[in-house]
């Protein structure tokens, strides 16, 4: 079961306190909804360490900005987290760029293979050149050359999560129903 | 109480050493681990450090279009870094860095907003325009724009990060304190009008003074009060408890520089090959200057070399400066005398303190804050605790009325 917060206007409710009892109740994931002048990533990570088990899906909006930036904060937070990051997307205005948004992040999550760090200090290789790819995308919206200068994250794709009725619903690995109940669609453990 | 230092901490990779990953400490997992990072903001704060402060890149390393392996080691996003590591500390300041050519305003201000208000005022924001051509191709341009207009964008970026702040629910300290690192004639026109903190590089004591006095007047001249704005240039240490110890050290840390790790740094920063070249003849200036392409636009090879006491260099003298920490000086010695080196630039105005960029981490960062900051402590140049909660009252900076 999942738990959906959003910040108050106040903005100063304790959301470590708050993240620490969702996880005793023994909800699986918490949803941090965005509201102005409050970023839910950055909420995600400034609570993650004081979280044992509890996913955190922080909504990252993909109507403005740039898939580079997103992509590599969420799998920053991935391996920081190592794997306890969802990706929820909230409201849309433009289906065909977020569809190409979500695209380009996911290729630039693989542009590192999972076992592209060598560690080679005898030979003084610290990851494998046949192992990180440039992305190369020619979109309509976007235009991407990659590869991200992050490794790929734990989960390899980090699960999306939209509400039903998302023009990314087919995109996505977690649709949260219209009376709130969320549908799996795919087990967590097939996405890399 | 007499005039203070500011001291921060920039970690990179395992350390600035370009070799520093191969160190018998590293380990593979350390930079996409939290607790490497959680252990650097826990030194910090046991030495009262000022701030910690991460930088932000926005491509990966390439080599003639392919992945390079020897530089390319991974960045994570910086305020994401710093977020992270708030649960383990109290007091200490929290920089990330964050480019105002590639982001989008009103995201960049909220991101700042909530980790300022979620940690009591600790934020602060490296404000770049980011000067690498590399990272245009990943934000959907053509080109990277040239710096008269990344920093009118700068500007204006700013001043509408500081409208939302004003307009949002404010954090203890008001809203994050704003940083600066560019040295180029725009770069310090912009920071005179809003920085509070300057990341400098300054090689020579007397390079550390001119800039300083010149940054001061410009900062008067903008109508602001000079005294509100920490100039902190980036020295990378190398502590021993006996010179010649030290200088050991320095050795062994070259010796990280695999020659793999020389030839790419060389590649990197002049766009040739130099396989073959000797390391102890002078460095092939000639050559250089008519190598095909030079890596970024924005680098000047004759500038780089120069850095070099005034003189040309052999190709391993270069080198052993370059791949210890790039154009930033450095300092070799033992507690004592990189507490009075210090000194003397605090005290004969090259400057308001330091960032520390450790060669290789966390070896010669646990050295200062074990052996060096009890000495500057013991002089009265640094403080024993800290003075307040937020990054201002810790900087000395007068409280904001608003946003």
């Amino acid at each position: 079961m999942s738990v959906r917060a959003c910040a108050p206007s106040s903005n100063d409710i304790d959301w470590a306190a708050f993240a620490t009892a969702a996880e005793r109740t023994g909800f699986d994931t918490l949803v941090i909804a965005v509201s102005p002048g409050f970023d839910p990533l950055t909420a995600a990570a400034l609570i993650m360490p004081r979280t044992h088990r509890i996913r955190l899906a922080p909504e990252v909006g993909v109507d403005r900005g740039e898939p580079f930036t997103v992509a590599r904060g969420l799998a920053a937070l991935d391996h920081l987290s190592k794997g306890r990051l969802t990706w929820c997307v909230g409201a849309i205005t433009d289906a065909a760029r977020a569809r190409e948004f979500v695209e380009v992040t996911r290729r630039l999550w693989q542009s590192w293979q999972a076992d592209a760090i060598s560690f080679d200090k005898a030979d003084a290789v610290f990851s494998d050149p046949a192992k990180v790819a440039r992305i190369n995308h020619q979109g309509t919206a976007f235009q991407v050359r990659g590869p991200l200068n992050t490794p790929r994250p734990p989960q390899g794709r980090i699960p999306l999560m939209v509400d039903a009725g998302s023009p990314l619903a087919d995109l996505a690995d977690i649709v949260i129903g219209r009376d709130g109940a969320t549908v799996e669609r795919r087990a967590l453990g097939d996405l890399r | 109480m007499s005039r203070q230092m500011s001291l921060g901490l920039f970690p990179l990779g395992h350390g600035h050493n370009v070799g520093s990953w191969r160190a018998a400490a590293a380990r593979k997992d350390d930079l996409l681990g939290l607790d490497y990072y959680v252990n650097l903001a826990r030194l910090c704060e046991r030495g009262t450090f000022d701030m910690i402060f991460f930088a932000e890149i926005l491509y990966s390393y390439e080599q003639n279009g392919r992945h390079c392996g020897q530089l390319a080691y991974p960045t994570l996003d910086p305020v994401v870094l710093i977020s992270a590591i708030a649960h383990a500390t109290e007091n200490l300041g929290l920089v990330a860095t964050y480019s105002t050519t590639y982001t989008d305003a009103d995201a960049t201000a909220a991101k700042f907003a909530t980790i300022d208000r979620l940690t009591g005022g600790r934020a602060g924001w490296n404000i770049v325009t980011t000067g690498a051509d590399q990272s245009a191709h990943n934000f959907s341009q053509r080109e990277h724009p040239e710096r008269e207009a990344r920093y009118t964008r700068a500007q204006d970026y700013v001043d509408r990060a500081r409208a939302l702040w004003r307009e949002w629910p404010s954090s203890a300290q008001k809203r994050p304190v704003l940083v600066q690192a560019g040295m180029s004639p725009y770069g310090r026109a912009f920071a005179a009008t809003v920085a509070e903190v300057m990341f400098t590089v300054s090689r020579t004591i007397e390079d550390g003074r001119k800039f300083r006095v010149d940054i001061r007047a410009l900062i008067a001249e903008k109508g602001r009060d000079p005294d509100q704005v920490k100039v902190l240039p980036g020295i990378a240490p190398i502590i021993a408890s006996t010179e010649a110890e030290a200088k050991r050290k320095e050795d062994e840390f070259f010796d990280l520089v695999h020659p793999r790790i020389q030839l790419a740094l060389l590649a990197d920063q002049f766009g040739m090959d130099f396989t073959g070249y000797a390391l102890d003849q002078p460095l092939p200036i000639d050559d250089i200057m008519k190598a095909p392409h030079v890596v970024s636009g924005a680098r000047d090879p004759s500038r780089l070399i120069q850095k070099i006491d005034g003189q040309m260099p052999t190709l391993g003298a270069y080198l052993r400066q370059s791949s210890r920490v790039r154009s930033h000086q450095s300092f070799v010695g033992t507690p004592e005398q990189f507490a009075d080196h210090m000194q003397r630039w605090f005290e004969t105005g090259a400057c308001d303190g330091f960032n520390i960029l450790p060669p290789v981490i966390p070896g010669e960062f646990e050295t200062v804050i074990d052996h060096v900051v009890p000495i500057l402590r013991k002089r009265g140049l640094f403080r024993s605790a800290y003075p307040g909660k937020t990054l201002r009252d810790t900087l000395g900076l007068t409280p904001l009325a608003a946003a």
